[in-house]
C-alpha cells in the first residue's frame, strides 16, 4: 500500500485515504460525501485507479451524495498481490463487494469503465438488488472485442515473456496509456507520475497484465462463464442507465460495445448516449462533467 | 573481483501464465536459450510458468546492465514469436514497443523532443 502519496499527486488528488481488509489485502477506496447507505460508486480499469475520478468526485459529493471510488488490487495506493492467480477477475469482484460491505453500502449506482465493467456488473450478479443505476464509458462485459483478438497490436503485447517485460521492466504498457487521454493530461507530469505510482513504487505491475490475459477470447476461456453470466443478466437489469463514451477509442468502439450494451439492457436506449467524437479510453479524463452529471441523473433517479 | 554487483539469484524472469498455444514453441527453444548478445538463458517450463533464469554456474558472473538483459528477453519473446508461427512469426516487437510509446499519436510529443 502507498500510506503517503507524492505532494505534487496529493494536491491533485486531495481526498482522505480510507483502508479495507479484504482478502488479506489492505485497498484503498476514496469516500467521499455524506454518510449514506445509498453511494455512487466509480469504478476504474486498467492501468489506472480511482485518480482517474478525481475531477468527478468533488461535483458528486457537493450534491449531497457518498461517493466511493476504490482502488483494485494492484492499483493505486492498494496493496499488491505477488500472483497473477490474486487478479482473477472473480476476486476483483469478492474483494469489491467486501469493500461494500464494510462501507455499509446497500444501494449503487455505478459507473464502469473498462474493467470496472465486469467487475462492477459482476457485483451486481452477485448482489441482487444492489445495483439501482448503471453509467457505462468505454467498457465491456468480459469477452474480447475485435481489437482484443488482434495480435498487433494488442496480444502480441502480453504475450510469453513479452508480458512481464513490457508490462514492468519496460512500462511500455502504463506508459502507453496515454494514448487514450487527451493531449494536455497525457503531456501533464503530475498525470504520469501518479498513473505511473504502483510500478515506480513496488517495481511491478502484475495487476496491469493480468487483466488483459483475463479477456476473454473463446468458450473455454476461464472469463468466459462470467461474461455469460453478465450477458444472461443485462436484460434483467431494469434500472436507470447511461452511457458517457469516448466514440474515438479503438478497443471499445461504441457501435460494437456500447450500442449492444444499450440494446441489451431494458432501459438502455431510454436516454441519449453522450458519445463524445474526440473521446478515447479514458473518458473520465475527457468528459469528467458529462460523466458527474449522469450519475447525479442515475443517482436522483435510482434513489428515489 | 569486481566492484559490480553479483547476480544475487539466479532467475531473471517468470512469466506465470504461457497460454498453452505457445507451449510447443517455447520447448522448441530448448533448455538453453543462446541471446544475439552471446548471453546464455537457462529456459524452463511447468506447467503455464515460465522460468528464465541464469545457466547454473554462471551465478559469479557480474549482473550486466538492466538494458543488455531487457534486449536479450525481447530477442527471447521473438524467438519464441516465430517458433510459434503465423501470424506471431511476423510482429516486430521493437515496433510494437514504439507504437504504444505514442508514435501513432506525434501531438502527444513536444516540438521540442
Amino acid at each position: 500500500m502507498i500510506e503517503e502519496l507524492p505532494a505534487e499527486v496529493s494536491a491533485a488528488f486531495p481526498f482522505s485515504p480510507h483502508w479495507v481488509d479484504a482478502g488479506g489485502f489492505r485497498l484503498h477506496y476514496v469516500d467521499e460525501g455524506p454518510s449514506s447507505h445509498d453511494v455512487v460508486l466509480l469504478l476504474h480499469g486498467n492501468p489506472t485507479w480511482s485518480f482517474l475520478y478525481r475531477k468527478i468526485i468533488p461535483i458528486i459529493a457537493a450534491e449531497g451524495y457518498r461517493v466511493i471510488a476504490p482502488d483494485f488490487l494492484g492499483c493505486g495506493r492498494s496493496d499488491h498481490g505477488f500472483s497473477e492467480e490474486q487478479y482473477q477477475i472473480t476476486h476483483h469482484i469478492r474483494r469489491t463487494l467486501s469493500l461494500l460491505d464494510a462501507v455499509g453500502a446497500e444501494r449503487a449506482v455505478m459507473f464502469c469503465q473498462d474493467w470496472g465493467g465486469p467487475i462492477g456488473m459482476g457485483c451486481a450478479l452477485a448482489r441482487p438488488g444492489l445495483l439501482c443505476g448503471l453509467g457505462l464509458g468505454n467498457t465491456f462485459w468480459g469477452e474480447g472485442s475485435a481489437f482484443h483478438h488482434r495480435v498487433f497490436p494488442w496480444r502480441a503485447l502480453h504475450g510469453p515473456v513479452v508480458g512481464p517485460l513490457f508490462f514492468n521492466r519496460r512500462s511500455v504498457f502504463v506508459d502507453g496509456a496515454r494514448l487514450g487521454m487527451p493531449v494536455a493530461v497525457a503531456r501533464d507530469p503530475v498525470v504520469q507520475r501518479a498513473y505511473r505510482l504502483p510500478l515506480d513504487v513496488h517495481g511491478s505491475f502484475l495487476a496491469a497484465l493480468a487483466w488483459p490475459r483475463a479477456i476473454s477470447l473463446g468458450p473455454d476461456h476461464p472469463t468466459q462463464p462470467l461474461a455469460d453470466a453478465i450477458w444472461d443478466a443485462l436484460v434483467r437489469w431494469d434500472v436507470p442507465v447511461r452511457f458517457v463514451w469516448g466514440g474515438a477509442d479503438p478497443v471499445f468502439p461504441w457501435e460494437e460495445q456500447g450500442l449492444q450494451l444499450a440494446r441489451r439492457l431494458p432501459r438502455g436506449m431510454e436516454v441519449e448516449p453522450v458519445v463524445i467524437p474526440e473521446g478515447r479510453h479514458f473518458i473520465q479524463e475527457f468528459a469528467p462533467d458529462a460523466v458527474a452529471a449522469a450519475m447525479l441523473a442515475l443517482a436522483r433517479e435510482g434513489f428515489s | 573481483m569486481t566492484d559490480r554487483p553479483m547476480v544475487p539469484s539466479e532467475v531473471v524472469l517468470v512469466d506465470e501464465h504461457v497460454d498453452p498455444d505457445f507451449h510447443a514453441a517455447v520447448l522448441a527453444l530448448g533448455d538453453t536459450w543462446t541471446a544475439p548478445s552471446g548471453r546464455q538463458y537457462r529456459i524452463v517450463l511447468s506447467g503455464s510458468v515460465l522460468v528464465v533464469s541464469w545457466p547454473s554456474g554462471e551465478h559469479l558472473v557480474p549482473v550486466p546492465p538492466g538494458e543488455q538483459v531487457d534486449e536479450d528477453l525481447l530477442a527471447l519473446a521473438q524467438a519464441i514469436y516465430r517458433a510459434r508461427g503465423g501470424e506471431w512469426a511476423e510482429v516486430d516487437l521493437e515496433r510494437l514497443a514504439e507504437v504504444w510509446s505514442g508514435a501513432t499519436r506525434p501531438e502527444l510529443h513536444d516540438a521540442a523532443s
